[in-house]
């Protein structure tokens, strides 16, 4: 009896250092995604500028850099000079980039465009479905689609152009050796 | 049986069935549906809190997302594979009995079992005092005068 | 001088000199010297002192907007009001180590100044241990945890970043933290005379007499700083409820339970002189409990509403926990054969027999909150998998256990140490079994949906009734033998007995706040609507009309409200749901509009409005009823507690033979 209670008190004891020192090597904010690996979830939303509609169907085939953003969100300027320079040196090639509004009304959304001079396009997803599908967190998010159209990965948090040119470089070199 | 008896194993019969009453399964409607479904899913932007309880515009559209998904006549499971394809087992706040994390179900049970069964044990196993520390005849007898002429 | 010298320069000093107390009261201990603990006792109290004068002048430092050191400049504006000024010395991370080593260095100074006069030997080792723990959180203060950093002369910021948006939202935030710390470190007094007992192969159980009152104090500050905890979610984080499993809760609730566990476990010690090494685990465990919550709350390992930023306390705290589990838990088995229990309990329906019972139940909610704590943790290192534990889960486990423990608490009281007869068992349970089908009734006809809720009524109502047929039983014994009226007879009960009576009334205030919780689960009504200025909607018998939004500017925030007129109900009442807009965070935070009453709370959240022009806004309103009650119930167990601390009257000595003491277990 002594000798049981003796050695569970050991064990737990034990456990409980083990688990907690292995806590430290996790990040809390280190959130996974379901959706890495996965086809993308397709989509068809009003553009944020004109009434077409931007679906994911036609840049089939394309490498897809997908940016959720909105207009209060602090860091997605932080990481719109990076998205520009992306934008403009892929821009007519075989990798788009489309934005997508964010919990965010489309007259701030569109304002936010202008005032940062955005050309590149952005769609509405007025009800939050499509970003619930991609399993987002939270603006800036960014993911990568390949021309497979299996999402290849995903950034949380402000992005920067190495990380970009990154994620679209490797699914290039992806898609070059097919 | 005596009278006293009687009534406490009828006040227990009362008891357990208002329980079974309250208990009996019944149909659930789609508001209470949406409510059991959005209870066990987490709220990816709040700390913790269910898509039920959560007031952000996240959980707001998921809880919309649920409510269209019931009225489209889809079962539980399904609307909780829906959450789990786009954000994994994370959202779910409660782990399913059936898989690893079955463990955590397990581990209450098995700790009150074997408590309770040490317990028992050590509740059933005869007071034994040495007889040899037991007070005599003598000691006692004294002890209840003490204690008589004790004010209270 | 600045206050950065001051604070800085008194921290120091405190340490050097705990460290030269601890050595003096080892000292004294090993060697019975009286000058050395003399030393020790003014060393206690002088750094009291210190670690006072540096927490005041962190305050100063707050209050008088000095920037120039880091955590002011981190957690204050000088738009900050004064009263949030004040308070935010728990704001963060370093101030709230501040604030937890000075009520340390307290319980220290009672140990040395109280306990080294009534057990000298016993006390001087417990001092010991304790200037060991205030060497450790010192060390954090001059380390990891400088709350008085300084920021170099040129850089100094004209203004600061602010306290925490939560934190400054709400006065309550100057009650919960503080009455959390006390219950907390408290517990620190009976580990430290546990671990000074252990050492000292002490077979007796006077420290267990000795710190009876700590244990009480810690756990009844720590139960009602849970419950302002509660109230403070409640009324600051605006979604309607007051407890989400969240971790940091999580790691508060534990302590707690183990200590709920021990209050009753102890009595048995008292009693029969059983259950001596079960106890001593319970006090380890609540301690070491208090320290593994302080290291999830501050390391940054899990995600929570409380956490602290992340920082490099987190491996020293890990560090502190471990040694303190390797140290208690090594000496409890080293000393395990001595302190074997010679006998047992005897039989299962006895008062100590329930009290097993009651201490696995206790002990079992504890694991399974600290395992659903730390399994996504196990979760994630064993396989990489990431899962959640919430709510659902924590709900499922630990109502069935906390219906049984209710069972328990009205079975217990009316049993009698060594058993009692089937006869009187069934005498004393008539009524309450009677009370109980009645609460069920009561629910059932109220209309309550679900299996618990109901539980929870009837055993509510069997509970009260043990405890009103007791305390009949003590008045009518009182007015036969003494010809007292009723009213003094009731208040000579607590006179008498305050900790069986006061014991009692801590029973009612947790079936108080167990109904109240079990009638707010199961009964709020809940609707969301976006209405234009001018429309109403209808809940639950309240007619909430929405007048229209406006601004309000403050110095320190921007907040845009609703304005809400509730009428219905016997209600009049206009409440102001807003959205608040602190500089230093990016989204805005809810802060609801509650009309509390004591039949329901109406709980109203502005969700989302059109922030253009003002035409509509998305109301989200709860109906919550007896949630008031809740918060009643905490203060009842707060006062309970108080009354079964009163010290029992002066009894004249009665010399009983030691052989007979021992064998009756005579009080």
């Amino acid at each position: 009896m002594n000798r049981i209670a003796r050695y569970a008190a050991v064990v737990l004891v034990l456990g409980l250092a083990v688990v907690l020192t292995l806590a430290f090597a996790r990040d809390p904010h280190d959130i996974k995604t379901g959706t890495v690996g996965k086809p993308a979830p397709g989509f068809a939303l009003p553009s944020l500028t004109d009434g077409t509609t931007v679906s994911l169907d036609q840049y089939q085939g394309k490498i897809v850099v997908l940016n959720f953003w909105a207009s209060w969100c602090i860091p997605c300027k932080e990481e719109n000079p990076a998205l520009t320079d992306v934008w403009e040196r892929y821009r007519g090639t075989d990798v788009v980039l489309i934005g997508v509004v964010f919990q965010d009304s489309a007259d701030a959304a569109r304002d936010y465009t202008a005032r940062l001079g955005n050309t590149w396009a952005s769609a509405l997803d007025g009800d939050g479905r499509m970003a619930l599908s991609y399993g987002v967190f939270g603006p800036p998010e960014t993911y990568f689609i390949g021309a497979d159209g299996i999402i290849a990965g995903r950034h949380i948090g402000p992005i920067d152009e190495q990380t970009l040119m990154t994620g679209i470089e490797t699914l290039r070199a992806k898609s070059a050796t097919r | 049986m005596t009278a006293t008896r009687w009534i406490i194993v009828a006040a227990i019969l009362a008891v357990g069935l208002a329980v079974a009453w309250t208990a009996r399964p019944r149909p659930l409607t789609a508001a209470e549906r949406v409510d059991r479904i959005s209870a066990e899913l987490r709220c990816p932007v709040c700390q913790g809190l269910s898509v039920q309880d959560s007031p952000s515009e996240t959980a707001r559209s998921m809880r919309a997302l649920v409510a269209q998904r019931v009225a489209e006549g889809r079962t539980d499971d399904e609307i909780r594979a829906e959450f789990v394809r786009s954000y994994g087992d994370w959202i779910l706040l409660s782990p399913p009995l059936l898989s690893a994390s079955g463990l955590v179900w397990l581990a209450p049970v098995a700790a009150i079992v074997l408590g309770a069964m040490l317990a028992w044990s050590r509740a059933r196993a005869p007071a034994t005092v040495p007889a040899a520390a037991g007070p005599t005849d003598a000691e006692l007898r004294r002890l209840r005068e003490l204690v008589a002429s004790e004010p209270e | 001088m600045s206050w950065g010298d001051i604070g800085a320069g008194a921290l120091r000093a405190a340490l050097a000199l705990t460290l030269g107390g601890l050595g003096a009261a080892a000292y004294a201990a090993w060697k019975r010297d009286a000058r050395a603990l003399a030393s020790a006792r003014s060393v206690a109290i002088g750094t009291f002192v210190l670690v006072l004068i540096a927490d005041l002048a962190m305050v100063g430092a707050l209050v008088t907007h000095d920037f120039s050191l880091v955590y002011v400049a981190l957690n204050n504006a000088l738009e900050t009001p004064l009263f949030y000024s004040a308070i935010s010395l728990w704001a963060a991370l370093a101030g709230s180590i501040l604030l937890w080593t000075l009520i340390l260095a307290g319980a220290a100074g009672w140990v040395a100044l109280r306990g080294t006069r009534s057990l000298p030997r016993l006390a001087t080792v417990a001092l010991a241990v304790l200037f060991a723990m205030l060497a450790f959180f010192l060390f954090l203060t001059v380390t990891a945890a400088d709350p008085f950093i300084r920021i170099a002369a040129d850089s100094v910021p004209s203004n600061g970043n602010g306290p925490n948006a939560l934190l400054q939202n709400h006065p309550f935030m100057a009650l919960h933290p503080p009455l959390l710390y006390l219950g907390y470190v408290l517990t620190s007094v009976p580990f430290a005379y546990a671990i000074a007992a252990l050492i000292l192969g002490e077979t007796t159980d006077r420290w267990l007499t000795e710190t009876r009152k700590a244990a009480l104090a810690s756990w009844a500050l720590l139960g009602v700083g849970i419950v302002a905890g509660a109230w403070w979610s409640y009324a600051v984080l605006g979604w309607g409820g007051y407890w989400a499993w969240d971790p940091v809760e999580n790691a508060a609730i534990m302590p707690w339970l183990t200590a709920t566990a021990y209050l009753h476990s102890v009595m048995v010690e008292e009693k029969r002189r059983l259950l001596r090494t079960w106890n001593i685990a319970l006090v380890i465990a609540t301690f070491a409990l208090t320290i593994l919550g302080t290291f999830l709350t501050r390391s940054g390992v899990v995600n929570s509403v409380h956490s602290f930023t992340q920082s490099a306390i987190g491996p020293l705290l890990l560090g502190y926990f471990v040694a303190i589990l390797i140290v208690g838990v090594g000496l409890l088995l080293y000393r395990m054969d001595d302190l074997a229990d010679r006998g047992s309990v005897g039989a299962p329906l006895s008062r100590e027999g329930i009290f097993l019972f009651q201490n696995v139940l206790f002990v079992a909610a504890t694991l399974t909150v600290l395992l659903g704590t730390l399994y996504p943790l196990i979760a994630e290192a064993v396989s990489g998998a990431q899962l959640s534990i919430g709510a659902p889960y924590f709900d499922r486990v630990e109502v069935p256990i906390g219906l049984a423990l209710l069972f328990l608490m009205g079975i217990g009281p009316q049993l009698p140490w060594h058993g009692a007869s089937r006869a009187t068992l069934e005498r004393q349970f008539t009524a309450p079994a009677i009370a109980g089908a009645a609460g069920a009734a009561v629910a059932v006809v109220s209309g309550m949906t679900g299996w618990a809720p109901v539980l929870t009524y009837a055993l509510a109502a069997f509970v009260t009734a043990t405890v009103v047929q007791e305390f009949g039983r003590g008045v009518r014994a009182r007015r036969t033998l003494h010809g007292e009226a009723a009213g003094s007879a009731f208040v000579a009960l607590f006179r008498r007995n305050g900790r069986r009576y006061g014991g009692y009334v801590v029973h009612l205030g947790i079936v108080i706040a167990v109904v109240a919780i079990a009638t707010s689960q199961a009964r709020t009504t809940e609707v969301e609507r976006t209405l234009a200025p001018g429309d109403a909607m209808d809940v639950a018998g309240y007619h909430i009309s929405f007048a229209g939004l406006r601004d309000i500017t403050e110095p320190q925030r921007a907040t845009t409200v609703a304005d809400l007129v509730i009428t219905g109900n016997g209600a009049s009442a206009q409440l102001h749901p807003g959205l608040v807009q602190y500089p230093n965070t990016e989204s805005a935070i809810g802060s609801p509009g509650i009309a509390a009453g004591s039949r329901d709370d109406l709980y109203t959240i502005l969700a989302a409005y059109d922030g253009t022009g003002f035409a509509w806004a998305t109301i989200r309103v709860r109906v919550i009823p007896l949630v008031s009650w809740l918060w009643a119930g905490g203060a009842v167990v707060g006062f309970g507690a108080l009354l079964a601390a009163l010290p029992p009257p002066k009894r004249r000595p009665i010399a009983v033979p030691v052989r007979v003491a021992d064998a009756v277990g005579a009080e």
